[in-house]
């Protein structure tokens, strides 16, 4: 099976915030450890125990990909990832206000968007998430179904937060 | 020029409130290679920089907190920050440190520093920013008399960023409560023995750290791979999981063992049942940074509408059972509020303890707080909290200062080890556990404990156990055994706080080795740290923190637990008739000095000892060569 048949699923309610999802994803793409050269990045609130992994979720029709200038941002067929070119990207940012999300994060150095690119198909990050808050799954009508659900509890904790 | 250096940022901030200097101090890379880091680098500079007798409040004392090589990496349980000063608490004064946990270290270690040094005192309240190597000294009037939580969200809120790291101290150590502790991101405490005191008496509430820098790996293909095989060890580690699923709470079931509470504890019978507490009162797992275990434990507290974190075995212990509790409800609203004043659990249920025990010395009874009455509990530790009035301000000094205060510091039945609140713990139940716990430098305290008597633990342990001491034992162990482990576990809780990672997992559990920590960190820095340079580190630290305190009077005389349990046995119950015995104490003294190759008579590292390490007698005191 091709790896544009597996996805991503996000469920805060098992994140803990620990944060080695960051560690791996930036030691794997950047060989350094740095939670800003991170392309998950964990939103924290500690005061009420709440964390939420913020990834993106290679949208099926991505606002990012609408918002781009430069048309930077750009879907990997064979993963199904949605990912930023940084030879195009010229760092405005118009994808970061596009994503509902706001997963796409700056490179602390280049000043270029970054994206999750799912690793070519092997994500690192799920391999380090014993919790099960991040996993990589086939995509079949259950994964869709789960993602879209735990899609929609983020913007139930936003609203709790907001609160 | 800074050396370029993998794993450490090469640079120690240094702050003096009193004149609002800031300065940056780089490490060469022979220095960190000598001091690695964690307790290794505040005992360095408090040994040079803080004379033997120095008052811990004095402006000039240093506040130090120092983070390891791996912190802020992919190595597992790495993010620990070791805080070290003179404490207020211990008797007599002197170097006093702590190992917490939490998102704080990471942080700093993102912004560029390895180490911090406060000295000092602002005139007004103040608080530090340090963001990525810009640092300033904000005022802190708006903070000041704040809890720990509230602050926190002040902080983030001023300056705008959800993502900034607070540490910050509550009322109980702008008052200089003899055990304030810090509270790092809402949830971690640290500062045991009054910490937090130190830092209020330099008019500092919090230090906010926000770093979006990163930690070079040298070989970083190699580090990936053994963080990995690091990571599946501990997942799969039984206890780990364990501990993973039902917190630090685990142990609730071996208590009838007697390797906690100081009476005989039956919670069950007494209705505080792990399953009530899982039903109704937790809410989430929490973590600190880096760890695959998760034992951190976010709890409601229903009757305050509130949430908090951080909420482990020694709380439950000491603000429960210890003072008559058993209502899960009743316990967490008092842990609830000791986070949030910003003070010590151990010593907070010591002290309670104490008076309804003995409260009678006092001369004011209303302040004295009846045995399983929750309301007068409160309306005790707001007491020592408001620091108002002659006992308030009296009681705001720990149980050795307030019974010498009231002329009965003498007669040695004082709940205390070395001036701290003994641990909630019988020593006259597992001599050897409480000979491990008299050695500890933070008196009474439940962190080395000798888990592997725990039955059900002990095929667990005994290959690691094996390992660690080269040969084959069997249970029960032998005296000659058990000092040896003891000291074996120090060793090992040192190793975890000069790279950074959590003590528990590297000297409860043992599932970090002395090897693993040597390899992750070669493949991090790229230097040629073996077993053996890390083993030489480890004792170096040890033998210098001994000296140290050595000089300010603290010698083998004080390696003792209360006399009263040498005197009086276990009145009832299952260990009944149980009481410590001189002559086997002071065997099993000799037998762990002469393991760390120390004077018999004085307790303290020999004058050969000082050569090897490269530590100097100076003016009397010893020191580590600049």
């Amino acid at each position: 099976m091709s790896a544009n048949h597996r996805v991503l699923v996000v469920n805060p309610d098992l994140c803990t915030g620990c944060r080695l999802c960051e560690m791996i994803c930036s030691l794997w793409h950047e060989d350094k450890c740095g939670t800003s050269f991170s392309r998950v990045q964990v939103a924290q609130w500690g005061e009420i125990g709440v964390a939420i992994p913020v990834v993106c979720q290679s949208c099926k029709d991505p606002p990012c990909e609408k918002a781009c200038p430069t048309t930077a941002r750009q879907r990997v067929e064979s993963t199904g990832a949605v990912i930023t070119d940084p030879e195009v990207c010229v760092g405005c940012k118009s994808c970061v206000y596009a994503c509902p999300f706001g997963a796409p994060a700056v490179h602390p150095e280049s000043k270029k968007l970054m994206t999750c690119d799912l690793c070519s198909g092997e994500p690192q990050c799920v391999k380090v998430c014993n919790t099960g808050a991040l996993r990589y799954t086939d995509k079949t009508d259950i994964a869709l179904k789960r993602k879209r659900y735990f899609a929609g509890h983020i913007a139930r904790y936003w609203k709790r937060i907001e609160e | 020029m800074r050396e370029k250096s993998s794993g450490w940022q090469g640079r120690r901030l240094r702050i003096d409130l009193t004149k609002g200097i800031i300065e940056e101090e780089n490490l060469s890379s022979s220095y960190l290679r000598d001091w690695l880091g964690g307790r290794g680098f505040n005992i360095e500079v408090i040994s040079r920089e803080a004379p033997e007798g120095l008052d811990p409040f004095d402006p000039e004392a240093p506040l130090c907190f120092a983070i390891g090589p791996l912190a802020g990496t992919l190595a597992p349980c790495s993010s620990w920050t070791s805080l070290a000063a003179r404490s207020p608490l211990t008797y007599p004064c002197t170097y006093a440190y702590e190992d917490m946990g939490g998102h704080w270290g990471a942080e700093l270690k993102f912004a560029g520093y390895d180490q911090i040094v406060i000295k000092g005192r602002a005139e007004k309240p103040v608080f530090i920013v340090i963001e990525d190597q810009r640092v300033e000294i904000k005022e802190a009037n708006d903070l000041w008399g704040m809890d720990t939580r509230r602050c926190t969200l002040a902080i983030q809120e001023k300056l705008k960023e959800r993502e900034a790291k607070v540490l910050c101290i509550g009322p109980a150590g702008e008052r200089r409560v003899r055990f304030a502790t810090v509270v790092n991101c809402f949830s971690w405490k640290g500062g045991r023995l009054g910490l937090g005191a130190v830092m209020g008496s330099k008019n500092l509430k919090a230090i906010v750290v926000r770093g979006r820098g990163s930690v070079t790996i040298d070989d970083p293909k190699g580090f990936f791979s053994l963080c990995h095989t690091l990571y599946e060890k501990i997942s799969h580690d039984p206890y780990a999981q364990i501990l993973g699923k039902d917190g630090t709470l685990f142990p609730l079931k071996f208590i009838e063992l007697g390797f906690f509470g100081n009476q005989n504890v039956r919670l069950e019978e007494d209705g505080l049942k792990s399953e009530d507490y899982r039903n109704q009162h937790f809410q989430s797992r929490d973590a600190c940074f880096s760890c695959p275990i998760h034992c951190g434990r976010y709890s409601s507290v229903k009757s305050d509408d509130a949430h908090f974190g951080g909420f482990g075995l020694e709380d439950l212990l000491n603000l429960g059972p210890r003072i008559g509790l058993y209502q899960w409800e009743t316990i967490l609203r008092i842990v609830r509020f000791c986070l949030l004043m910003g003070l010590d659990t151990v010593s907070m249920g010591g002290m309670i303890s104490w008076f309804m025990e003995s409260g009678d010395i006092l001369y004011n009874n209303e302040m004295v707080p009846k045995r399983g009455d929750a309301e007068t509990v409160f309306q005790f530790m707001e007491g020592i909290v408001s620091r108002e009035g002659d006992i308030g301000k009296m009681l705001g000094e720990g149980i050795l200062r307030v019974a010498q205060n009231l002329g009965k510091g003498e007669n040695g039945s004082l709940p205390v080890v070395k001036g701290v609140e003994e641990a909630s713990f019988d020593p006259r139940v597992r001599p050897g556990t409480a000979l491990s716990f008299s050695l500890s430098p933070r008196g009474g305290y439940l962190g080395l404990l000798g888990c592997w008597e725990i039955p059900e633990m002990a095929e667990y342990y005994r290959p690691r156990l094996e390992e660690s001491i080269g040969k084959t034992i069997s249970f029960p162990l032998t005296r000659n055994e058990e000092i040896k482990l003891i000291a074996n576990m120090e060793t090992r809780e040192v190793a975890a706080s000069l790279v950074g990672v959590c003590p528990l997992i590297v000297s409860r559990l043992y599932t970090y080795s002395l090897p693993d920590l040597s390899s992750v960190l070669q493949k991090l820095t790229g230097m040629d740290i073996a077993e053996q340079d890390l083993t030489a580190r480890i004792e170096k630290v040890i033998d210098l923190e001994r000296l140290y305190r050595g000089a300010d009077g603290m010698t083998r005389d004080m390696d003792t637990y209360p006399q009263k349990y040498f005197h009086q046995e276990v009145p009832s119950g299952k260990w009944r008739g149980r009481k410590l015995e001189k002559e086997e104490w002071n065997e099993s003294l000799s037998l762990y000095y002469r393991i760390r190759r120390w004077n018999g008579e004085t307790g303290l590292p020999q004058a050969d000892l000082l050569s090897k390490w490269g530590l100097k007698e100076k003016r009397g005191k010893y020191s580590a060569s600049p």
